[in-house]
């Protein structure tokens, strides 16, 4: 009789513990199945409107995106790292004290530049890293030197830096004006701003032209015409 | 012993000796555990002391079934053959029958029967007992607290014990000679015939008590056998008592006709070790038949249980006690683990495709797309970048080229215009090539082969080269030529 009285104790007290606890469970598995249809047809929706991307894939993105955003930051530290170097002198002073036809004060030019490097920061920039980079040779003069816009940099969106277009006219001997050339060339650990050649025209001067000053040159002048992009950061601006 | 009911004491009162055999059953071997044997004493409810004193000793619990012989006097035993019918039919029928022959009140008696096998007709083997007899045993039992599972017949009991050791498709006799009474079997293949003789070892000596037997033998073949039918028993099977006694025995063979036999080994109920260890010997046990046979009765090992009495209603609710509990187990067991399983079902469903794999998921496409654009952008800023490098090669290709048509320039005739006119470079921009071009003004007897001599010169340093030409220059008198070369 004792064993009846505590079986069916125990009977009643796990029915008590179904209707109290299985019984709420029971009917949260019929809400979390429906539930899970629910999320099972939004699913199905959001691929069928989308393109699903797959695992592999999206790895593979992501190991595009590291391998380009690595090139690029390698190809922009090597651009624009700076080179423990002495930043050029003011364009007031290196006018003072280049030897460059054309370009030693007083000369038009010089006064000219001046001018146009007063409108901007990145303009006063632009002229000093240019006629920074000139070397200094007998003969070879400077006949033009002008900023596009004011020496206002313009975005270059692709790149992450801004520019400044300067037109260059330069004349000499062959040599030096190749010298020149390429001494506005981009350089390795330069720093900015970078001097970049975007376009150049090497002219040959008619004899006729040449003028008294062809005695100094050790061979027949010649005209350098070019389109300077000047490069600098993001901001930096006059 | 399993508490399930693997086990059972049949418990042999019928004779004037108590004799009780504890058997088990493991799949299906049968064991025999125990004995007992006791005279019982002539003064009245003897037999029901000496009961509950062994069922004291022997402490059946509610899995042993206990099965205590029957009082059978005057049983009435008759074998019908009826054609094949429903179980309650033959129920009724048998009734019918017995209650015809007997022409006593159905109040009166206890109709038991049991049904044979038969392919047209069935074989059904009718008892009557007084109801008035039975009941007064129960009451008796009851009054000394003697618990009991069944009644059964005594002469039943050692026809299933006969049937089990000593098979036979014969006819044949089964002879139980106790102390005060005696069980006959007539056994064939027309029917099974039960008669309670008041007669013992007791009560003669061998030789007269044999001739006696022989004469209640053949009255009750006279009275129980059809007389269209044969019946030519091969032997006769000896239990009880009179087994024991090779006096009767030997004075049953001289006065029957047929062999008289004993059950001389247990060949299909192994003994325990046990039984040696309480000095106890199994050939002892050989002439206890009927109790062997209640005892099989009580295992559900004989065909021929014919219960005349089912048992307290108390220990067969006990004996159900283990399953029931067993049940009620199982049902808290599922009970409790449906709630769990339940919760787990729930939790596994709201894992699955959860909510954030849909933020996930667009929020990955949105990412791809991020990234592919990002790439993309990157992807020309290196190449941009790359164009802003490769401003400073451009610039050296215009030495490079002055340089290639120096030999060309220095070998004319000093008198024979030829020189550079101009030469264009542009840098690589927004994906464009970068290029070099040359404008050559050359006296016009260069025209005829300086094609081939500047690609001469040229293709070294550049590779292939465009060349065109010759074109009237501005300047008078000269051919203009351009060569123009793809920084690549």
């Amino acid at each position: 009789m004792t064993r009846v009285l505590v079986l069916l104790l125990l009977l009643a007290g796990s029915f008590g513990l179904f209707l109290a606890r299985g019984l709420p469970q029971a009917a949260r598995v019929e809400r979390s199945a429906s539930a899970l249809r629910e999320r099972e047809r939004a699913l199905l929706a959001l691929q069928a409107g989308t393109d699903p991307v797959e695992f592999a894939e999206f790895a593979e993105l992501s190991a595009r995106h590291e391998r380009a955003q690595e090139q690029a930051r390698q190809r922009r530290s090597l651009l624009t790292e700076d080179r423990p170097d002495s930043p050029p002198a003011a364009l007031a002073e290196q006018l003072d004290g280049t030897q460059l036809g054309g370009l030693r004060r007083p000369s038009p030019l010089a006064d000219a530049l001046l001018r146009q490097a007063a409108a901007s920061g990145t303009a006063e920039l632009t002229l000093r890293s240019i006629v920074h980079a000139l070397p200094e040779a007998e003969g070879l003069t400077v006949e033009e030197l002008a900023l596009r816009d004011e020496g206002h940099p313009r975005a270059l969106p692709e790149l992450g830096l801004q520019e400044v277009e300067a037109q260059l006219v330069l004349a000499g001997a062959l040599p030096d004006v190749l010298a020149a050339l390429e001494r506005l060339a981009p350089e390795r650990g330069a720093g900015l701003p970078i001097l970049s050649v975007r376009s150049a025209s090497l002219r040959r001067i008619e004899p006729e032209r040449w003028g008294g000053v062809v005695r100094e040159l050790p061979s027949p002048p010649v005209r350098l015409s070019c389109t300077l992009a000047v490069l600098f950061a993001e901001g930096d601006g006059g | 012993m399993s508490a399930l009911g693997g086990g059972a004491i049949g418990i042999d009162v019928s004779d004037g000796t108590l004799k009780a055999v504890r058997l088990a059953r493991r799949g299906g071997r049968l064991t025999l555990l125990h004995t007992w044997r006791a005279v019982l004493p002539d003064r009245p409810e003897g037999e029901l002391a000496a009961l509950h004193a062994l069922l004291q000793q022997a402490r059946p619990g509610p899995g042993t079934r206990v099965v205590i012989s029957a009082p059978t006097r005057g049983l009435f035993s008759r074998t019908y053959q009826i054609p094949e019918m429903g179980v309650e039919r033959v129920a009724e029928l048998v009734r019918y029958e017995v209650l015809a022959e007997l022409q006593q009140p159905a109040d009166d008696l206890v109709i038991r029967h049991l049904i044979g096998r038969g392919a047209a007709e069935r074989q059904v083997q009718a008892f009557a007992l007084r109801r008035a007899q039975v009941e007064a045993f129960q009451q008796q039992l009851a009054a000394h607290g003697v618990p009991w599972d069944d009644l059964e017949p005594a002469g039943l009991a050692l026809a299933a014990f006969a049937d089990l050791e000593r098979r036979s498709r014969g006819d044949r006799l089964l002879l139980g000679v106790g102390r005060t009474a005696s069980q006959l079997v007539i056994q064939s293949s027309s029917g099974l015939w039960l008669r309670h003789l008041p007669l013992g070892v007791r009560d003669a000596p061998a030789d007269e008590l044999a001739e006696r037997l022989r004469d209640e033998i053949d009255a009750a073949l006279v009275w129980f056998v059809p007389a269209d039918q044969r019946f030519r028993p091969d032997e006769l099977v000896l239990s009880e008592e009179g087994a024991l006694d090779p006096h009767l025995t030997g004075a049953l063979k001289r006065v029957l006709s047929m062999p008289v036999v004993r059950i001389g080994e247990l060949t299909h109920i192994r003994s325990s070790w046990r039984l040696r260890h309480t000095g106890q010997d199994a050939a002892q046990a050989l002439s206890m038949g009927q109790a062997f046979g209640l005892a099989l009765v009580g295992l559900r090992a004989s065909p021929l249980r014919c219960p005349v009495v089912e048992g307290e209603s108390r220990r067969a609710a006990a004996r159900r006690m283990p399953a029931v509990t067993t049940g009620v187990l199982a049902a808290c067991g599922a009970l409790i683990a449906l709630g769990e399983l339940s919760r787990v079902w729930a939790d596994r469903l709201d894992a699955t495709l959860p909510s954030r794999l849909e933020d996930e998921l667009l929020g990955r496409a949105e990412e791809a797309e991020r990234l592919r654009a990002e790439s993309d952008r990157l992807e020309r800023q290196a190449a941009a970048l790359h164009d802003v490098g490769l401003r400073r090669v451009a610039v050296q290709q215009v030495r490079r080229a002055l340089a290639a048509l120096a030999p060309l320039v220095t070998a004319r005739d000093p008198q024979q215009r030829l020189h550079v006119e101009q030469l264009w470079l542009a840098a690589a921009e927004g994906g464009r090539a970068g290029t070099v071009s040359l404008t050559l003004h050359v006296d016009p007897v260069f025209d005829e082969r300086l094609r081939e001599r500047l690609e001469a010169v040229l293709r070294p340093e550049f590779g292939p080269v465009e060349v065109k030409g010759p074109e009237v220059a501005p300047v008078e008198g000269l051919s203009r030529w351009v060569v123009d070369n793809a920084l690549r």
